[in-house]
């Protein structure tokens, strides 16, 4: 299969991609904006993981009511390859061991009132040995990733490091496709409306198996070959491939993957050839390493359609360091329905959750988290039940609509699930169950919060900053896992630029993303390749721009502010496209162009742009500033759920006062708040004092907001 | 040294940051850190980490990371805690400082460590790494080949740390660690470690070894559902824990119970006769005391009776009560010489070591503010305000259903 025109992928105008315009599927199983469209009902995406295949099968039925006393109407489990083969082609679903009874375990959850989700590989991570693959595929050559050198590509991972498979290999693919038919032969007739299960998963954490690093794979010679058709594709010939390149392709097996970034301030300076002419290449072969995960997606959900495991929605979920990730989660959905991120933070990665659901909340078609982490995995940074709380929490104040609770059931090689091995809850239940009540009374998952500001993520500057990583086989994804920034570890060569683009693009958007958080502004962060119809939802668009830039983009762009939406962009003018040819590039339409050298250049931006643009949506104004506060409405403009958040390490005493539409409507009457974990009550009448211990949230139901102000606010939004 | 098929099972989260906080402290400091205060954060060229006095802030942190061109270009310089550091120079090479004197670098970034490399040397040092790799490597062997090329790569001065406190540390074989852990922890034997803190269970763990490897870890869910309750006291219900794990994992080669304030002064103690005074003082119980714990802590004894005499062990008579641990010493020496001399370290000796510089101040605490006897820590809890039992200890039953799930019915 042929990849497809990546430059087709970025901004051309097409059906928009609102998840309500998803076509219904004959199952009566639809994605919609806020969940899943299960028969007449909307079922929010709220669910447990449990895998049956690690619990002792009496410990089933009571792991399940407590799950469903928890008020998830979802169960999750993955459906592990490994462990199901017991020799090649022979499978043990129960038979053997009645633990792997898969049949059995979706009809008991059934029985008990939940809907399933499945996600049979082939790649599980799970903390299993060999990411739940079966020793035999591991240690097939024609099934391994290759680095430049063609040898194996290890992954560190315990209890056996081991050499990954490649997303490219036909051997491999192949396999894939007879392990699918053996899980349908399974739970064909399961899928919804026949039995429970509602949603399926297409492999895992698409992103190389942590081996990611630009140069670490995939040599291999079934992807070499999808690297020249894409090159062909992306350019239209060999010789406008040659072009870019800087190269005299006498055929197409004359192209080759670059192995190394060698390019250096110093390079060809003398000639008067400044060394990003020479970056096509490594540009093209991150985007491919992009385009041949989704490909490789594609190609499994269709081998799972040809086996009848079709009719429900399909979902894809990205591990952390998902900005580093050579994977776009826009061409993912693409593919299938729903792409989520995993969380697994401490309650001091405040910013990065925030930043991670932000990116959900403007990239994704419902923000929702496949694992969000309860409990770790026991070579995992330690994390307490708090920090898992914390971090559900603040994903939820910034945009996150639906979750799995990974694990909600103890199992081998993790600590921390909510539920133990032997059905009984934990002590930690209790937050949870408070929790998910409160997001099911409120109807949280239909609940919005109006952003009238984005930051958009160019894929050309991602693509650079992994193309110039530093440090190898300590990949971007670990890099960013640990916390760093998406760039951290990236080149600070200017490549012949003004300064080291692959950097300063990023230190663009946090100053922005800074300035908004100081100024109440609410904002999300879209990725480059999302269609311009997503585009359209934001009034402000904030887009780092240097040299060179995506001409599809820049010409959507352009559009948009024709159109109306106010373009903000800087430091520089683009003139050469993604294939760093010479281009002309207009200038957007009233565009503001900004210099961010320092952190108040942003804040100064900003209140210019403010001051022009009145009806700007605004949270409430919280003090002191490290507080943060977020607003969500319902869809015709009621304010339901109020969060305040304390990242700090010290109590604090905050108080909130309503601005913009929240203090122009009725702002002599007050609002009625309850937080939904203690039960406390509170009256805010134009401001409000709260107490906040340390890293913690407070989610505030809005009991009583007067109708007047939901008319009011409904009409100037 | 891990099995291939190892189980970790039985773990809440409190009990499992309480074990991890005991061994390796810095992973709980990790998670306690500030919060960052930018998703770009930097420090410009001469930024020193001071505090509002000009003095320092803290005590160092993270990892500052220079990665360097062939032709000995800086390509960057990052903070792993404090970000991207800009304006650095690199002072002149040498023989000796490959990459210029680093040491000066720890202390104007306030950074635990300095680590310099060349461009392309991690990828070089992987591959060669993976190359070596048998299909039959356990997970120790893999990360000794690892270990190993890093080993050549400092040595070949294309990475350099500051300051690299196991550069006298040999590296041995995957044999040899074998072969001491078949002194430490012979096959089909267990290790018991239950840590208590004011009467309850802090933590618990027990180990299996077979074939070998590691290959079943528990914690305390598993251990409390076969012991059933326990009394609080670690000096009794040592005998119930050793008797449930002889009997559901396997017998018990060394038990290890103690009061959680005992354990982390004795886990960081280098004083001679430390553990051998905790022993004699019921402070500590092993039980049972396998031959080389036994010679261990005859030869810790033997030390502290040679250079302090009688007057540091108060009103125990050393001698007497040691003279039976001193007769397995002279019966044993060969088993001694089969962990430190097999090694070529003594890791109880690293580990104190490690534990000591992760956090220098623990002695000087009260127990309540020690990491991992609090996991609040500095942080509020967030909204999880169970009452039925302090944070930080584990229940002393089995968990019988504290919050029976509710038969589901149609309730939905």
């Amino acid at each position: 299969m042929k990849p497809r025109r990546p430059s087709a992928r970025s901004t051309t105008k097409r059906t928009p991609r609102a998840p309500s315009s998803l076509p219904p599927r004959p199952s009566g199983v639809a994605l919609t904006r806020h969940g899943l469209r299960v028969g007449e009902r909307e079922v929010p995406l709220l669910s447990g993981a449990m895998h049956y295949f690690r619990v002792e099968r009496a410990a089933w039925r009571p792991a399940l009511a407590s799950l469903v006393a928890l008020g998830l109407p979802l169960v999750e489990s993955y459906v592990p390859w490994q462990t199901h083969e017991i020799a090649p082609g022979n499978y043990d679903f129960g038979r053997v061991d009645p633990r792997k009874d898969l049949r059995a375990f979706v009809e008991l959850a059934g029985e008990l009132g939940l809907l399933v989700i499945l996600r049979p590989g082939p790649h599980i991570n799970a903390e299993m040995t060999y990411f739940g693959l079966p020793e035999r595929i591991v240690f097939d050559k024609a099934c391994q990733a290759r680095s430049p050198s063609q040898g194996p590509v290890v992954l560190g991972f315990p209890p056996r490091m081991f050499p990954v498979p490649s997303y490219a290999s036909r051997t491999y693919l192949a396999e894939v496709a007879r392990w699918y038919a053996a899980v349908a032969d399974q739970v064909r007739d399961l899928l919804y409306p026949r039995g429970p299960v509602v949603l399926l998963q297409v492999d895992n954490e698409g992103a190389y198996y942590f081996r990611d690093a630009p140069y670490d794979q995939d040599y291999h010679p079934d992807a070499i070959e999808k690297l020249r058709d894409f090159v062909l594709a992306r350019y239209g010939s060999l010789e406008e491939a040659s072009r870019a390149h800087r190269a005299s392709y006498a055929s197409p097996e004359a192209i080759e993957a670059p192995t190394r970034f060698e390019l250096d301030d110093d390079d060809d300076a003398s000639a008067g050839h400044p060394p990003w002419e020479r970056l096509a290449p490594h540009l093209d072969w991150a985007a491919f390493r992009e385009a041949l995960i989704t490909s490789s997606i594609r190609e499994m959900k269709a081998m799972m359609e040809a086996v009848g495991l079709a009719g429900v929605p399909t979902l894809h979920n990205l591990s952390l360091g998902e900005l580093s990730s050579p994977t776009s989660l826009p061409a993912l959905e693409d593919v299938v329905d729903l792409v989520g991120l995993d969380y697994y933070h401490a309650r001091r990665e405040h910013r990065v959750v925030k930043r991670r659901t932000l990116y959900l909340a403007g990239t994704s078609r419902l923000p929702f988290a496949p694992e969000m982490g309860v409990g770790a995995p026991p070579w995992f940074t330690p994390l307490a039940p708090e920090d898992s709380l914390y971090t559900a929490m603040v994903a939820l104040a910034y945009g996150l609509r639906g979750m799995s609770l990974y694990m909600a059931v103890d199992r081998d090689r993790w600590y921390g699930a909510l539920i133990d091995a032997r059905g009984n809850p934990r002590l930690e239940v209790g937050a949870w169950r408070r929790l998910i009540g409160a997001l099911d009374a409120l109807a949280f998952h239909t609940l919005v919060r109006r952003a009238d500001v984005a930051i958009v993520l160019p894929r050309e500057y991602l693509r650079l900053s992994r193309a110039t990583h530093l440090l190898g086989p300590i990949t971007p994804v670990t890099i960013e896992a640990v916390g760093m920034s998406p760039v951290e570890a990236a080149s600070e060569a200017t490549l012949g630029f003004e300064g080291p683009v692959q950097v300063l693009w990023w230190k663009f958007v946090a100053r922005f993303a800074d300035a908004l958080t100081a100024r109440n502004v609410p904002y999300v962060l879209v990725d480059g390749d999302v269609d311009r119809a997503r585009l359209e939802d934001h009034r402000v668009l904030i887009v780092p721009s240097f040299d060179f830039a995506s001409s599809a983009r820049w010409r959507a762009l352009c559009e948009l502010a024709a159109e109306g939406t106010t373009i903000l962009h800087g430091p520089a003018m683009p003139h050469l496209d993604e294939a760093l040819c010479a281009r002309p590039f207009e200038v957007p339409r009233r565009a503001r162009r900004v210099f961010v050298d320092h952190d108040e250049d942003a804040l100064a931006a900003l209140d210019a742009l403010l001051g022009e643009l009145p009806g700007i949506a605004l949270d409430l104004v919280a003090r002191p500033a490290s507080v943060e506060v977020t607003v969500h409405e319902t869809t015709g403009g009621e304010p339901r759920v109020i969060f305040v958040m304390n990242p700090t390490k010290e109590d604090v005493r905050a108080s909130l006062r309503r601005v913009g539409r929240w203090a122009s409507a009725a702002p002599d009457v007050p609002w009625e708040l309850e937080d939904v974990m203690t039960g406390e009550r509170f009256v805010f009448d134009g401001s409000l004092e709260l107490t906040l211990p340390s890293a913690s949230v407070r989610m505030l139901r809005v009991v009583h907001a007067p109708h007047a102000l939901a008319r009011e606010i409904g009409r100037a939004g | 040294m891990i099995a291939d098929d190892l189980r970790v099972q039985g773990f809440d989260a409190r009990a499992f940051t309480n074990l991890v906080g005991l061994f390796a402290p810095n992973l709980v400091f990790r998670r306690e850190r500030d919060p960052a205060e930018s998703d770009a954060p930097e420090l410009e060229p001469l930024d020193a980490v001071t505090d509002a006095h000009g003095g320092k802030t803290a005590k160092p942190e993270g990892s500052l990371v220079l990665v360097v061109s062939a032709r000995g270009k800086l390509l960057k310089a990052f903070h792993t805690v404090r970000g991207r550091v800009r304006g650095l120079e690199l002072g002149a090479p040498s023989p000796s400082d490959p990459f210029g004197p680093l040491e000066e670098f720890v202390a104007r970034y306030d950074a635990a460590r300095v680590i310099a490399l060349r461009a392309g040397v991690l990828e070089e040092l992987f591959a060669r790494a993976s190359a070596r790799m048998h299909r039959d490597d356990d997970y120790l062997a893999q990360w000794l080949h690892v270990a190993r090329a890093v080993r050549e790569e400092l040595d070949a001065g294309r990475i350099d740390v500051y300051p690299r406190p196991l550069r006298a540390i040999p590296l041995p074989t995957a044999a040899l660690v074998r072969r001491a852990l078949d002194a430490i922890l012979p096959d089909d034997h267990a290790f018991v470690l239950a840590v208590f803190r004011d009467h309850a269970l802090h933590t618990a763990a027990a180990l299996r070894r077979r074939g070998g490897e590691v290959d079943w870890i528990v914690g305390p869910d598993e251990l409390l559902a076969w012991t059933g309750p326990l009394g609080g006291d670690f000096r009794r219900d040592h005998r119930v824990l050793s008797d449930a794990v002889a009997e559901h994992v396997a017998p018990v080669h060394l038990g290890l119970y103690a009061e959680l304030r005992s354990l982390r002064r004795l886990l960081r103690s280098r004083e001679a006769g430390a553990w051998v005074k905790a022993v004699l003082s019921r402070e500590v119980i092993l039980h049972p005391v396998p031959p080389y714990v036994a010679v261990a802590l005859g030869a810790d004894a033997a030390r502290r009776v040679t250079r302090k005499s009688t007057e540091l062990l108060g009103s125990l008579d050393p001698v007497k009560r040691l003279a039976p641990v001193l007769g397995v010493l002279r019966s044993r020496i060969v088993e001694v010489a089969s962990v430190t001399q097999t090694l070529g370290f003594d890791p109880l000796k690293l580990l104190a070591q490690f534990l000591d510089r992760v956090d220098p101040d623990e002695e000087e605490e009260e127990p309540s503010e020690a990491v991992g006897d609090d996991d609040e820590g500095r942080y509020g809890d967030a909204g999880i305000d169970e009452p039925e039992r302090p944070d930080d200890v584990i229940a002393l039953h089995p968990r019988v259903e504290p919050e029976r799930a509710e038969d589901p019915g149609d309730t939905r």
